[in-house]
């Protein structure tokens, strides 16, 4: 099983951050060829337990040259309504020869965070998070 | 609905809620494919009908949404959102 560990020097306060690169659905490459997509970004992300789904920028979206293939709506402690938030897909690479594929994740401004992705609890849904804050240390095994 | 900046199928979000009860008759829980003002299918996974729509439509926008009567919005305990 393919295991991804990373150590902090202070991970109570960066919380559980790793680089992933984030590329375009297995599906839209098998439409379309590797040659006619985008090659997948690195974007650093924050493990958060607390989304219910993968987050990427606009910006990342932008670069991959995605577009969107829903629209869903959100709540976050900061709004009162429900936010409607596009929706792309996506493969999230956690090293080069493992990707999760094939997830359905929403854009949303991460204003002011020096993390440019969330992986939420649908990635996380297929695999086990370990969380050791004595070590400073997490890992996510698939 | 407050959305953000740039949600570009309100087309397709009309149609759907416009056609969601004769939806709801003939689909609940299986997954609507829309572009524009047309139903393009009805398929039995979210990923079946993201498939379809890349290889009928072309990577161009088009809503994929779950046949139901409700839609559940999902929740982001955290603060990081700027939204």
């Amino acid at each position: 099983m393919p295991s991804f560990e990373s150590s902090l020097p202070d991970l109570q306060t960066s919380g559980p951050i790793l680089q992933v690169f984030i590329g375009p659905s297995r599906e839209l490459i098998v439409a379309y060829g590797t040659e006619a997509v985008a090659s997948p970004i690195p974007v650093s992300a924050l493990v958060d337990t607390g989304a219910a789904a993968t987050v990427i920028t606009a910006e990342t979206a932008a670069l991959l040259g995605l577009r969107s293939v829903g629209a869903v709506s959100i709540h976050t402690p900061t709004t009162i309504d429900p936010v409607l938030c596009r929706q792309f897909h996506v493969n999230v690479h956690f090293s080069p020869v493992f990707a999760v594929e094939n997830i359905v994740v929403i854009e949303a401004p991460l204003t002011g965070q020096f993390f440019q992705c969330l992986i939420g609890r649908d990635v996380l849904s297929r695999g086990v998070l370990t969380y050791d804050g004595a070590r400073n240390r997490f890992s996510i095994t698939f | 609905m407050p959305t953000t900046p740039a949600i570009d199928l309100e087309t397709e979000l009309r149609y759907f809620n416009e056609h969601r009860s004769e939806l709801l008759r003939e689909a609940s829980g299986r997954f609507a494919l829309v572009k524009g003002d047309a139903l393009i299918g009805i398929f039995s996974s979210e990923t079946e009908a993201i498939r379809h729509g890349y290889q009928t439509l072309g990577n161009v926008p088009f809503l994929v949404k779950q046949v139901a009567e409700v839609d559940i919005p999902l929740s982001f305990t955290a603060f990081n959102l700027g939204v």
